[in-house]
């Protein structure tokens, strides 16, 4: 293993440099790896405290850890004060070149930069050459006392500029708790900016398939109509029981479809054929688009008298569904695939319009129970999903709304590229390096996009997925999609990215190949670059052990898919909150119904589903794991249809006739 | 009268609402997520009270009746998201802004009261305004000239920006355990609600003259109430 010396004489380079290249992670690989202290033996680890702490910080060199998950565990809390110990040391360097140290230099000779390290050692004790650094410790008292607004000002400053090195011995207990309170209102900042930006789809998909439906129900002859397979025909004279039995028995077939799907995506993904998933996907939102999109623009049409003719209307459909169909599953510019997925969304679920009433209600109230048990359930088909995602290291494609920043991705696996391009938040506290070389080839730019609707025979959901990470062998990567409509939120954790800055792009290493995980990892390591950390905390991370709940994995768990998204560094927020498409579909069809009785019903239950997402995502920030994202919304769009429906409306009508307010 | 109306009475019912909406409250995501929830709650309130209105068949009709529990709903339900809003003030105000501001109340009590508010302006007013898209038109009862879907809009305008006020002034009552904004508070509500009476009263000429009116009045009395307070809260430290 590499001395210390070595080591030190590679840190103060790197200290010297303003931005040391991801320096800032603990490299797992390469030739910082493995760095055995030696007076490791008297010095815990910092996350977990115990002894020996074989490895350490490669950048600043002064906290030790056990092993590479708690590095990365830590490395939420010791960014801050790692950059600042650079700083120092680098500051440190300078000073004593410039002969206030002159004398001591020699003496420190090779381990000058041991000198801050020691300082700042996390180990009480200090070792012999701190003895020599007395009186740089002595300096240290002074800044203790605006320690405490430093912490505290560390959550609402903004993330982008460096922080001014702030002479600091070494992080106490209180302060280090400090900071990972700053670190938890960070999250909580992101989690609310979240809510809104996912609001916003929602509410844009919401208010489409009220479009749609208020135009259909406007005398159109191609209204979608109940498919052929149900097997109970509501109509009006039959009794409620009846009515009852024969819309379960509707809602049955049609969630047992739901089921048997998803267990074959789930039974396909596990033995690893993405391919087939993914062609599956294709030709589903290719049928979708297409089908869907000319029964809609015929309702348009008849409706709204627009004179087309079939050439042109068939031209620019074809057009719209080649277009969505590339900028889902191929590249493409974010708010088109964020267009194109909305658009979808609101189709499937005007085409879910034609069933009748009551089957439509207890198709939602199943789908419900169906959710939580596929998603909470040990059993169940989205849990086991996302157990075998992690076991196989390998990303579950699938359909899924994302907020953030696109990713550019690694490239094909033989030449992966790692990079990392961490935007240099301030929160970074300029370890980061922002390497722009490969940012805006094309080829890291991936987005897999897998989705799948199946139709309405399924009464699936359509969901597609981008899918962050793919290697070019994944390039088609099959998106898991779950047909169900549950779909888990998955908590995107970021360390303590700003709130603002979602829409940066960074480049991540994601070396993950299903086949060829491991490889593609040690092919990360043997570069030695900078990503090295980042492999470490997404291995992992992706092995579900110590999880770094706020920076390894976003784990998005879409019912239908899961995907393991790395964060890794507190400049993550490339993440942010993942919403399956089935969810958006569910939502819409929700309201839909509820948009063919009347406005206020409408209303009403499009107030109650957004009010359950915000409880859902709160939920989630809570217990930061995968959650199905319909129950909650579903059970009060339900409740508030029915009790608006039968008791409000009629209440409004008398106000409205005598033109009281209350 | 179709779209013509229709778009009038659109923006006069909820364009002030709309604009503080898109003003003040839009860019902070925090507040939206407030108005929603507060909106929420509003709904809660009034299924409630429609709930009752439903199993008390026998009046119906008699819009006084009907209109005591409903306001006292309202408030009840205004006291219970203060509540929720006091317990969860200090989490708001960690990720708000400006964590130390002594504003931060008086802003989660104006996007509280733009959710009451303009969940009561759609859901009051939403069917009329659609009606009003068809091609015929009804008379307001009192005054005979004026369309009903024009009062309506008036009324909902005042009645939204009521609500903020409202929601304030109770704030600051709950707050500071000041008894009289509160009672302030429900009986302005009553008043307002009391006076709409006047739209369709038969008997009274010009009766939603008076009612635009009183409702303005009361309006201009609860924002000088609410204007005070902030100038207290600012001078109070500095």
């Amino acid at each position: 293993m590499p001395s210390r010396s070595g080591a030190d004489s590679r840190a103060s380079a790197r200290g010297q440099l303003d931005t040391p290249v991801g320096a800032a992670v603990a490299t797992a690989g390469g030739e910082d790896n493995g760095q055995d202290d030696d007076d490791g033996e008297d010095q815990p680890c910092q996350a977990c405290g115990v002894f020996p702490a074989r490895f350490q910080c490669s950048a600043c060199q002064s906290v030790r850890y056990c092993s590479q998950e708690c590095q990365a565990s830590d490395w939420k809390i010791h960014y801050r004060e790692c950059a600042e110990i650079v700083a120092a040391q680098k500051e440190e360097q300078t000073e004593l070149q410039q002969g206030a140290g002159r004398p001591r230099s020699g003496a420190n000779g090779a381990g000058q930069t041991d000198v801050p390290g020691d300082r700042y050692s996390t180990d009480m004790e200090m070792t012999s050459r701190a003895a020599a650094s007395l009186p740089h410790t002595g300096s240290a008292g002074e800044v203790l006392g605006d320690e405490g607004e430093n912490i505290r000002a560390t959550a609402n400053r903004p993330r982008r500029r460096p922080r001014e090195p702030v002479r600091r011995p070494r992080l106490t207990p209180e302060q280090r708790a400090a900071y990972a309170e700053a670190e938890r209102i960070a999250d909580m900042k992101f989690y609310m900016l979240q809510i809104y930006k996912i609001i916003k789809p929602v509410v844009v998909c919401i208010c489409l398939s009220i479009l749609w439906v208020k135009i259909s129900m406007a005398g159109s002859d191609y209204r979608p109509t109940q498919s052929s397979y149900t097997v109970y025909k509501e109509s009006p004279n039959s009794t409620a029981s009846q009515n009852f039995l024969g819309s379960l028995a509707n809602a049955g077939i049609i969630i047992g479809q739901i089921v048997i799907v998803t267990i074959i995506i789930v039974v396909l993904f596990k033995r690893g054929h993405i391919k087939v998933l993914i062609g599956f996907f294709m030709v589903v939102v290719a049928m979708l688009l297409g089908f869907m999109g000319y029964i809609l623009i015929l309702n348009l049409i008849q409706v709204l008298r627009i004179p087309l003719d079939y050439l042109t209307m068939a031209f620019a459909l074809w057009n719209f569904s080649v277009t969505g169909l590339i900028s889902v599953f191929w590249k493409g510019p974010m708010w088109v695939q964020q267009m194109y997925l909305t658009v979808m969304s609101s189709l499937m679920a005007f085409s879910l319009t034609g069933l009748a009433e009551w089957t439509t209600w207890m198709l939602l109230a199943l789908l419900v129970v169906w959710d939580l048990i596929a998603v909470l359930c040990p059993f169940g088909p989205l849990k086991i999903l996302v157990e075998s995602s992690r076991n196989q290291n390998q990303e579950v494609p699938a359909l899924l709304y994302t907020v953030n920043a696109v990713w550019f991705m690694a490239s094909p696996p033989d030449n992966i590229l790692n990079r990392e391009t961490l935007r240099s938040k301030e929160s970074s506290d300029s370890e980061d390096v922002t390497l722009t070389n490969d940012s805006s080839s094309p080829r890291t730019d991936f987005h897999g996009g897998h989705s799948r609707a199946t139709g309405r025979d399924g009464g699936a959901s359509i969901s597609s997925s981008r899918n962050s990470g793919l290697d070019a062998s994944f390039s088609a990567h099959g998106g898991m999609s779950r047909t169900s409509s549950t779909m888990a939120l998955v908590p995107n954790r970021i360390g303590d990215s700003p709130t603002g800055d979602r829409d940066t792009i960074e480049l991540r290493e994601r070396a993950r190949s299903g086949d060829s995980g491991r490889s593609n990892r040690n092919h990360n390591h043997s570069e030695g670059s900078p990503l090295a950390g980042r492999v470490t905390r997404s291995v992992s991370g992706s092995q579900g052990q110590s999880r770094n709940p706020r920076r390894d994995s976003r784990d998005v768990d879409d019912e239908e898919e899961h995907r393991e998204t790395s964060d890794d560094d507190d400049d993550d927020d490339g993440g942010g909150l993942k919403l399956g498409l089935g969810d958006f579909v569910f939502y819409s069809v929700l309201v839909a119904r509820a948009a063919m009785f009347d406005w206020v019903t409408t209303i009403c239950c499009m107030v109650a589903v957004l009010t359950g997402m915000n409880a859902t995502i709160f939920l989630l920030a809570i217990y930061q794991k995968a959650l199905p994202a319909l129950p909650i919304s579903i059970c009060f769009g339900m409740l508030f249809y029915f009790a608006t429906r039968f008791a409000l409306v009629p209440f409004l009508a008398v106000l409205a006739r005598g033109q009281v307010f209350i | 009268m179709t779209l013509t109306t229709f778009f009038g009475c659109a923006f006069t019912a909820y364009g002030p609402s709309l604009a503080i909406f898109l003003g003040s409250i839009a860019p902070n995501a925090q507040l939206v997520i407030l108005m929603v929830s507060s909106a929420f709650f509003w709904l809660i309130s009034v299924l409630l009270a429609s709930a009752i209105w439903y199993i008390a068949s026998n009046s119906r009709d008699t819009f006084p009746v009907t209109i005591i529990y409903t306001v006292l709903l309202q408030e009840l339900f205004r006291y219970f998201l203060y509540l929720l809003i006091n317990r969860a003030e200090s989490g708001l105000n960690m990720v708000a802004s400006h964590p130390k501001s002594r504003f931060n109340r008086s802003g989660y009590a104006f996007a509280a009261g733009l959710g009451f508010g303009l969940m009561f302006g759609i859901i009051s007013y939403i069917t009329q305004l659609v009606n009003s898209l068809g091609p015929g038109v009804i008379m307001c009862e009192s005054c005979k000239t004026v369309s009903l879907y024009f009062i309506s809009a008036i009324t909902t305008s005042i009645l939204i920006l009521h609500h903020c006020a409202w929601m304030m002034i109770s704030f600051t009552g709950f707050t500071n355990r000041s008894w009289l904004r509160v009672a302030w508070v429900v009986i302005t509500h009553y008043g307002a609600s009391y006076l709409t009476i006047l739209n369709s009263s038969p008997t009274v000429n010009y009766g939603c003259a008076y009612q635009i009116m009183g409702n303005l009045v009361l309006l201009i009395a609860s924002a000088i109430i609410v204007f005070a307070d902030m100038r207290h809260l600012h001078q109070k430290l500095s």
